[in-house]
């Protein structure tokens, strides 16, 4: 239901084409979408997961308030990685993306951990 | 007695959403040739006015509902009287075209019926400024 | 790249929504009917429609109150915890309930399956036990079932229920990065255009209520949100989630073992009265008591609903023994972060709503219910043409025939099972075990008919048959609510039980809607299908 533009708006092919635009292209394409399915669900949740946990640690308020703000937070998180997966322009780029976004936060939370331990 | 109060002021907050929306679905090209036919075009003065008055109805009717139900829950109900008085619209603009027109200007006597009912009814002042 | 986003979005939007869309809808309907679950509950025990009349008058709290307290110590006398729930507007009845007495010998921590509960519905100004009303869960029915599911343990529910609530998520988000027109389209509908109108109901009944559609999708997720994210409270409170909910909830859950030491329980009466002076004359709501008769009881009072937003509603903790005022809150809990989870919680909940803003809610609702429905269908009348042209021979692929099928029995089928569950309710025979259960078994009975029906014939005469069949279950129900010794229209009307007319109206009116919608399909039906073969 999204109109494309008219052509004269634009040049005859996009300027960077979603590699799974086109459904037409059999295995490769639902290779690509099972691949962002996967990265999706899997890794947008262990992202919820690593960044609700980072910011349950870094906040300063008390406990009670760090968890739930946390947690609050977090489930914004999934469905942001959620269309992040499929936004991106390559199954590829997804998994990257998302990759280093948990790398990023599991290194993040390291820290933290190691702070609040030797605390 | 606060139970007419608080009825008078639930009318308003509809009367005043639906009027509100009329007058700004009417500023759309699209709905206002549904009324006067194709290629009839609004002047630009016309839909300023008309996106004004809009406006003035849909704020009257969040007045009304924090009037109503206080600061927060005001806002909540103001959600459900917009929706409301939406989908009275669509269905107005699909299936009775013709009676738009007096579809808004109906609401509008209707809001302006409420309002002096609310004024009348004593402490609106006090429960609008206190609502707020 | 904006167009290449937009694809991709409107890729995600279209399927993040079906592949969950039949339980979304079961979710949404079942949700919606919730909001009005305690005057479901009531119109399903016509024993009590003539008592709810004179108990409408305001009982005093410390009459009533002293009333629980007697009949709880008469049957109750052995439970290591009570609750109390006062009458207030949407239930004129006092509730009393309690958790068994453990058998000997049985593992103290072991928590008592719901069922197993005890209870008893008390006529607040004399005690009278009202609860010869027939067994059945009544609105609890439709409440747990948005989000425990049925027949499975509650936990497994409420992992799917959590995931399609997340996909309804995704869809809600993506689809307004998809919907490019979405201020010029708003009051638009163009009816009898086949896929022109499906997607046009669609929008409307998403755009209009979008606010609600967020808030009630992500409150959802909150509601549920340590179960689903543990990793916050793993981490701040490592082995102690015990603490973590009672620094949430304001107090500890009073999960204690009875003190050896008998005390007979203080009078309630005077806490109730008490407490209400603290907060400033308003009423209290619920009263729980922990090893009541034991030196170490608890009563932990809570403010009545329907004035603050927050579920987490101001609570006062007694000694149970004494009388004395121990612990408590006189507003809701303080912080910004709790008061918010509170917020969100209420509103998800909706029990502060009066009747006005409820209405608001049950219309949004509906139209959630209205915006799965369209969804489903439009997908299904999109991508028929699709099939035939590639097809040829006139015949459909297995995923649209699956689609179509699931359609009828999902959408259809549950829009029939819900009267069938009140109609087994007037008519199965009282008494006996099982009662609640039973009623039950035939709500899904008729829904599992239903379905395989719809995917053996998907076909538009099931789509009439099956909502004629819904229709006139609804519609009929204010007739069956008279015959079956209910409080009939003329009745309720009369008396101002605005709860029992009220289920009879809207029974009437999405009666006649869904028997509208049957004809509307008929062979006369103004849908004129634009492509071949299109309409659903």
């Amino acid at each position: 239901m999204t109109s494309l533009p008219s052509p004269a708006a634009h040049p005859a092919r996009p300027a960077r084409p979603h590699r799974d635009a086109d459904p037409g292209t059999g295995l490769r394409y639902r290779a690509g979408v099972a691949s962002r399915t996967v990265a999706a669900i899997g890794g947008g949740y262990l992202l919820a997961s690593l960044g609700t946990e980072a910011l349950a640690r870094a906040l300063p308020l008390a406990p009670v308030d760090n968890v739930v703000t946390a947690t609050l937070a977090g489930l914004v998180l999934y469905p942001c990685a959620v269309m992040w997966s499929f936004a991106a322009a390559s199954a590829l780029r997804a998994w990257l993306g998302l990759g280093a976004a948990c790398a990023l936060t599991m290194l993040v939370l390291l820290a933290l951990r190691a702070l609040g331990g030797a605390a | 007695m606060s139970g007419w109060h608080d009825t008078f002021l639930a009318m308003l907050a509809l009367a005043a959403a639906i009027a509100g929306f009329c007058a700004l679905s009417l500023a759309m090209d699209r709905h206002w040739e549904q009324l006067q036919g194709r290629g009839a075009a609004l002047t630009r003065r016309a839909r300023r006015r008309l996106r004004h008055a809009g406006t003035v109805g849909l704020l009257a009717s969040l007045a009304a509902c924090i009037a109503l139900r206080g600061a927060g829950q005001g806002w909540v109900a103001w959600a459900g009287m917009l929706t409301a008085a939406a989908i009275t619209l669509v269905l107005a603009l699909s299936y009775a075209t013709r009676g738009v027109m007096r579809l808004g200007w109906g609401a509008t006597a209707a809001a302006l019926l409420a309002l002096g009912a609310v004024l009348l009814s004593g402490d609106a002042i006090i429960s609008i400024t206190s609502g707020l | 790249m904006k167009e290449g986003f937009r694809q991709s979005m409107a890729w995600l939007h279209t399927w993040s929504g079906l592949l969950v869309g039949w339980i979304l809808f079961l979710v949404f309907a079942a949700g919606t009917a919730s909001y009005f679950r305690d005057e479901i509950t009531l119109w399903m025990k016509p024993e009590l429609h003539s008592a709810s009349q004179t108990h409408a008058a305001q009982a005093s709290q410390a009459g009533a109150i002293d009333l629980a307290q007697q009949t709880l110590e008469q049957r109750a006398g052995n439970s290591r915890r009570w609750f109390i729930n006062m009458p207030n507007a949407r239930n004129p009845a006092l509730e009393a309930s309690w958790i068994p007495a453990p058998p000997k010998g049985a593992d103290p921590k072991a928590r008592p399956k719901r069922r197993e509960f005890g209870s008893a519905t008390l006529d607040p100004a004399t005690g009278k036990d009202l609860g010869t009303a027939r067994a059945t869960r009544g609105g609890d029915f439709f409440f747990r079932l948005h989000f425990d599911l049925h027949y499975m343990s509650a936990i497994w529910g409420r992992w799917i229920v959590g995931a399609c609530a997340m996909c309804m998520l995704v869809a809600i988000l993506s689809g307004i990065v998809t919907h490019k027109r979405i201020f010029k389209d708003f009051f638009t509908f163009r009816p009898g255009k086949g896929q022109r109108s499906w997607l046009d109901a669609h929008n409307v009944s998403a755009v209009l209520a979008l606010p609600f559609h967020l808030m009630i999708t992500y409150t959802g997720l909150v509601t549920l949100m340590f179960m689903y994210l543990p990793s916050g409270v793993q981490a701040v409170y490592p082995d102690k989630s015990d603490a973590f909910y009672a620094d949430l909830n304001g107090g500890p859950s009073g999960n204690t073992r009875p003190s050896r030491e008998l005390v007979p329980l203080a009078p309630l009466g005077p806490m109730l009265a008490q407490a209400s002076r603290i907060w400033h004359g308003a009423p209290v709501g619920r009263i729980t008591v922990s090893n009541p008769g034991h030196a170490n009881a608890r009563v932990n009072l809570v403010l009545q609903e329907g004035r603050d937003m927050t579920q987490a509603l101001p609570n006062l903790t007694f000694e149970g023994a004494t009388g004395k005022l121990v612990a408590g809150t006189e507003t809701g809990q303080g912080s910004g972060a709790l008061q918010t989870r509170g917020v969100m919680y209420g509103l998800h909940v909706g029990r502060f709503a009066d009747s006005l803003v409820r209405a608001l809610f049950f219309l949004s609702g509906l139209a959630g219910c209205a915006m799965v429905a369209t969804g489903l269908l439009m997908w299904a009348v999109k991508e028929r043409p699709k099939h035939l042209k590639a097809r040829k021979d006139g015949s459909i692929g297995f995923g649209l025939r699956l689609v179509d099928g699931l359609n009828v029995g999902g959408i259809a089928g549950l829009l029939l099972a819900m009267p069938v569950l009140f109609w087994a309710n007037r008519l199965l025979p009282v008494g006996g075990t099982g009662r609640p259960d039973l009623e039950i078994a035939c709500f899904f009975t008729a829904w599992g008919i239903a379905a395989v029906a719809g995917l053996a014939w998907p076909a538009r005469w099931m789509w009439r048959l099956q909502l004629a069949l819904g229709g006139a279950l609804f519609a009929l129900l204010p007739l069956l609510n008279a015959a079956t010794g209910g409080a009939g229209l003329a009745s309720s009307l009369a008396h101002g039980l605005w709860a029992i007319a009220g289920f009879d109206l809207v029974s009437l009116v999405l009666g006649v809607l869904l028997l509208y919608a049957s004809l509307r399909l008929g062979p006369r039906a103004a849908v004129k299908p634009r492509l071949a073969g299109s309409a659903a």
